[in-house]
């Protein structure tokens, strides 16, 4: 049983590179819990609607990879001849893939999990969804069991299940009730789930006992669907078909452009046959992920978005298609296209994904940043500084209007009537001299008159336009009885002074763009290089992972050093911001100029890349098998 | 400037595993060679070091004088590829890929097209990879042909087909060395497909050259020699002057001279005193086995 | 007329052509000026490279047999070559060999082999 487990289909590298995915999306789910959670969503885990979100993200993790790869072959056509009972090869299939299922679930909830008691405490002052996990550790495996029953109990006495449209149907509406079912898990105690576990396991008891001694190929009915591919045995003499379709074939002439363009697409783009599937799951994958770093949903809730942390992450995504794509090449090597052409539908299309997803983002951020004001009156820490957790009343702006002080020891803020306060600054790194600060802070000290001289301050160097400070306090600013000041509604100083557009762009797109490019390029270089016909398939495998494990600790090892005190990346990020934004303002043209300095280096890595593929030897054997 | 020309190739797919080890030969215009060799003797590297798909390590290939790595558009316009281990797309069907084919090369000609498909019955609406390996195999031989290259290269096109196929391979084969004077080097373990279209015969051996010559000449001065084996020293044997190779089989030992049947017999009766030699022509197929089998 | 070649025999291809068309001109099947396929069509006839028809159809016309004229076609000779007796004879030995030993080994006499020779002869019909 435990040698069947080995050999099981479903155990090659594309579990190892699932478990990479799964990982990769742990952490960033992480990422957008912690941050979403310092904020005022801090409670959104206990509505149902946030618990339900937590158990679909949880659970597509755990149970996704059943739609794809190997989930159907039951073993491979050589253990047909091995003197293995059936019923002994389904029930390993089965172990295997709630074992695999359960691995994902332990990755993605564990990292969740590190990453909440990291930042449990009160210093942070985050308290996790923990019972929700810990429930969803329960529910998952028990509802993992059930639906790989179910899902594997279709054609049971075939080797593989066939591919038809109706059977993914089926797979599909078994995952979405898979997830119904955990969300209403959630609701109920914990020992309901031992219901769906007990039917799971007396259902592959029934399976295992109808099953015949051995597997068969194809089922005795010939409408059941082929199992073999053509790559494996012979398909069958096609008839000669009716001169109409010729015909039809001749008169709808010659291939234009965008039919060959497409064509390319299909070939170089969409791997073969059973890994098709994977373009049309990443592809929508990378818009969103490009939605997401354009900081739409930051600026939506007021934050500030750590983009420039998840560069190196970035930039592995764009090439991690790229190995898929390289054993296409084969393909079409033989035809008079040039390698430029090629090289053009190998980086282009995941690059110009996410470049859609974040302009796209980012006009939808511009548009909300015109219709609420950039400025708030508050204590709760979700913008870059005061940095992650720490609870300071501040005038918060967007962080790029921020100052850094080289030596450590910036000024004090002096109002006009003398009042002055210290600024609270944020060494950026322990031990390090360079701080960043707001110089628009207002300690709990200080009066609403000076508040208010913050406020205007602020909208001054926001918008370019100055309110006296004396307006706003009498006509804005709100005091409480005990003395603290707040802007209960700031959206009415907008409407009242129309035309308030926020000085300048900050420039952090292009220079994002320009360095998650960068990195991109150097990626796939080092990919390529390994893609010759002399050097072993392994070594390609070695270079993927090795790549992978270099985003993974780039990302991984912010939040190690953040724990430890070393280094607070919303510090860093608000720095560069900073930085970035005084460079586009020095920028004869701005972000403007920026953008095109953008797209000459894109250029510059988009002519690396070519110039690397041109070396490239496109390794003709066993298409479809370099690091699957 | 010929056509094909390889010149001093050395290729090793992992370090110390050479092989080619300096192969040099080259083709005229209009020429048809076949290219033999043990499996694994290098004959599909050297087909694809033309075809520019791997960079030799020393020495160069070159058709019609162009650089397979740096004129490769321009080269692939007129050359012709066939292969048996190179896949077509599966997912695409068979009307597709002739289109790409016809947009790609632009001596691309309709009315052999049209010949070609009627021949092979194909069907547009199929997927590759619901064809049969023969079906497939012909879809690839129509895309290499149908533009009327200069250079068709071969690498065993017929390799697990049947006789009725091949012979199809063969016609097409010989239409288009009338009708457009292609050359072929084609490497095909069929010795009865190799005599009938192949002018030229070079044979690879442990990554070198071992023939090179016109396929008659091979025919009428080249002889198998059979001697008893007593009495006969296969040292003294394999050191005369024009022999090639020599085995041991069944009893006997099997000798190849390069001179006719009769000089061959007057030799041994001289050099060696051996007057019992029965002396033949020599077939392509058993020609390879005693030039393989005698010299490893 | 039918030519047949077999790629595995002993003699080239070109030669067995080359055969076959010497027999058909001298049983007759070939009578003078008839026309003989082109060397492209007889390629394709016979699934061979036209290069080694050419090579048959050259050899032919260096000895004689056939001529070729521009923009007609290819054709037996009007007058088949002299052959110098001693090249006639030496032709005849290889084959006379074959059959002699034959014979020796069947146990036929070399009367009876005569006898047999005068009887196919009267069969060509020349």
């Amino acid at each position: 049983m435990w040698s069947q487990l080995r050999r099981d289909p479903m155990m090659d590298a594309t579990a190892v590179r699932w478990g990479i995915i799964v990982f990769l999306n742990a952490g960033v789910l992480a990422g957008i819990m912690t941050t979403l959670a310092a904020g005022s969503a801090s409670r959104a885990f206990d509505t149902l609607l946030g618990k339900a979100v937590l158990a679909a993200l949880v659970w597509i993790s755990a149970a996704a990879f059943l739609l794809f790869g190997r989930a159907r072959e039951r073993c491979r056509v050589f253990d047909l001849a091995l003197p293995i009972p059936a019923a002994g090869i389904w029930l390993a299939h089965v172990t295997a893939l709630v074992l695999l299922g359960l691995i994902f679930l332990v990755l993605n909830a564990g990292v969740l999990m590190i990453c909440l008691w990291a930042f449990r405490s009160p210093r942070f002052g985050f308290s996790g969804p923990w019972e929700a996990l810990m429930g969803l550790l329960l529910s998952v495996p028990a509802n993992l069991v059930l639906v790989v029953v179910l899902m594997q109990r279709s054609r049971a006495s075939l080797r593989q299940i066939p591919r038809t449209l109706a059977g993914t149907a089926y797979s599909v509406l078994l995952l979405g009730s898979g997830l119904v079912l955990t969300i209403l898990l959630m609701t109920l105690p914990a020992v309901a789930a031992l219901i769906p576990l007990g039917l799971g396991l007396y259902l592959a008891y029934r399976t295992c006992r109808s099953l015949p001694q051995a597997f068969a190929l194809t089922s005795a009915k010939p409408d059941a669907g082929r199992d073999f591919a053509r790559a494996d045995s012979e398909g069958t003499v096609v008839r000669p078909a009716a001169a109409r379709e010729w015909e039809a074939f001749d008169r709808a002439g010659p291939l234009r452009s965008f039919s060959l363009a497409w064509l390319l697409i299909r070939i170089l783009c969409f791997g073969p046959s059973n890994k098709r599937h994977a373009g049309w799951f990443f592809f929508p994958y990378l818009l969103l992920w490009g939605f997401y770093m354009s900081g739409f949903l930051a600026a939506w809730r007021f934050m500030d978005l750590p983009q420039l942390s998840y560069i190196v992450l970035s930039s592995f995504l764009l090439f991690s298609y790229l190995p898929a794509q390289m054993p296409q090449v084969q393909y079409v090597e033989c035809l008079p296209i040039s390698r430029n052409r090629i090289g053009a539908f190998l980086f282009l299309p995941t690059l110009l994904l996410f470049v859609a997803g974040l302009e796209a983002g980012a006009i939808g951020a511009a548009k909300v940043q015109q219709a609420r004001l950039q400025i708030q009156l508050g204590t709760s820490p979700t913008s870059l500084f005061p940095p992650y957790g720490e609870k300071a009343p501040m005038v918060r702006v967007p962080a790029m209007y921020g100052e850094v002080s080289w030596d450590g020891k910036p000024e004090d803020i002096v109002s006009p009537w003398g009042e002055s306060h210290p600024v609270r600054e944020y060494a950026l790194y322990r031990g390090s001299r360079i701080a960043v600060y707001s110089p628009f802070s207002t300690p709990e000290e200080s009066s609403p008159r000076f508040v208010a001289f913050q406020i205007s301050r602020a909208i001054e160097a926001v918008y370019g336009v100055p309110i006296p400070y004396q307006k706003i306090l009498d006509l804005y600013l709100e005091v409480s009885a005990d003395g603290t000041a707040s802007l209960p509604d700031p959206d009415r100083l907008l409407a009242d002074f129309p035309g308030l557009n926020p000085r300048g762009e900050s420039g952090l797109i292009p220079a994002l763009l320009a360095v998650t490019g960068i990195v991109y390029v150097l990626m796939a270089s080092i990919y390529m290089g390994a893609w010759r016909a002399r050097v072993p398939d392994s070594r390609r495998k070695a270079a993927y992972l090795a790549l992978a494990a270099a985003a993974i600790a780039a990302t991984a090892g912010q939040v190690v050093l953040m724990i430890a005190g070393w280094l607070r990346p919303h510090v860093g990020a608000a720095f560069l911001r900073i930085l970035i934004f005084r460079f586009v303002r020095a920028l004869p043209g701005g972000a403007a100029t920026l953008w095109v300095l953008c797209a000459f280096v894109l250029l510059g890595a988009y002519w690396l890349f070519l110039g690397r593929l041109r070396r490239v030897e496109a390794v003709p054997e066993r298409p479809g098998a370099v690091c699957s | 400037m010929k056509t094909l020309e390889f010149e001093d190739v050395h290729y090793a797919y992992q370090e110390g595993a050479d092989v080619l080890q300096g192969v040099s030969f080259s083709l005229d215009e209009g020429e048809v060679a076949g290219l033999l060799g043990k499996n694994g003797a290098g004959k599909t590297t050297l087909m694809r070091i033309a075809m520019g798909i791997v960079g030799a390590q020393k020495g160069s290939a070159r058709i019609f004088g162009l650089d397979p790595r740096k004129d490769a558009v321009e080269m692939k316009r007129r050359v012709g590829y066939v292969s048996e281990d190179q896949a077509l797309p599966e997912f695409l069907t068979v009307g597709e890929v002739i289109r790409l084919h016809r947009r790609l090369f632009p001596t691309w000609d309709e009315p052999l097209e049209r010949r070609l498909r009627e021949r092979f019955t194909l069907s547009p609406k199929v997927k590759i990879k619901t064809l049969s390996k023969g079906q497939a195999r012909q879809v690839a031989l129509l895309c290499a042909v149908a533009h009327r290259p200069e250079v068709l290269l071969l690498d065993e096109p017929a390799g697990g087909l049947d006789p009725a196929v091949r012979r199809e391979f063969l016609e097409t084969s010989v239409r288009l060395l009338n009708e457009t004077g292609t050359t072929i080097l084609f490497s095909s373990h069929y010795m009865t497909d190799v005599e009938r279209m192949a002018g030229r015969i070079v044979m690879i051996h442990e990554g070198r050259l071992l023939i090179d010559n016109a396929l008659d000449d091979l025919r009428e001065n080249y002889s198998l020699a059979l001697i008893p084996q007593e009495g006969a020293d296969r040292r003294r044997l394999s050191d005369l002057k024009g022999c090639l190779s020599v085995r041991v089989q069944g009893g006997a030992l099997h000798a190849i001279f390069s001179c006719e049947p009769e000089r061959c017999r007057a030799l041994l009766a001289g050099e060696l005193e051996i007057h019992n030699a029965f002396c033949t022509p020599i077939a392509l197929e058993d020609m390879f086995i005693e030039l393989v089998e005698g010299r490893s | 007329m039918q030519l047949h070649i077999n790629p595995g025999d002993e003699l080239p291809i070109y030669r067995q052509i080359m055969r076959q068309i010497t027999d058909a001109i001298a049983g007759g099947l070939l009578p003078a000026g008839a026309q003989l396929p082109s060397h492209r069509d007889l390629a394709e006839q016979l699934v061979i490279a036209p290069l080694t028809v050419k090579k048959a159809y050259d050899e032919l016309e260096r000895q004689g047999l056939i001529m070729t004229q521009r923009g007609k076609g290819t054709f037996v000779s009007e007058r088949l070559p002299d052959v110098d007796p001693e090249q006639r004879r030496e032709r005849l030995r290889d084959s006379a060999q074959r059959l002699l030993s034959q014979a020796a080994l069947s146990g036929v006499s070399l009367t009876e082999v005569v006898n047999l020779l005068e009887e196919i002869q009267k069969g060509m019909g020349r």
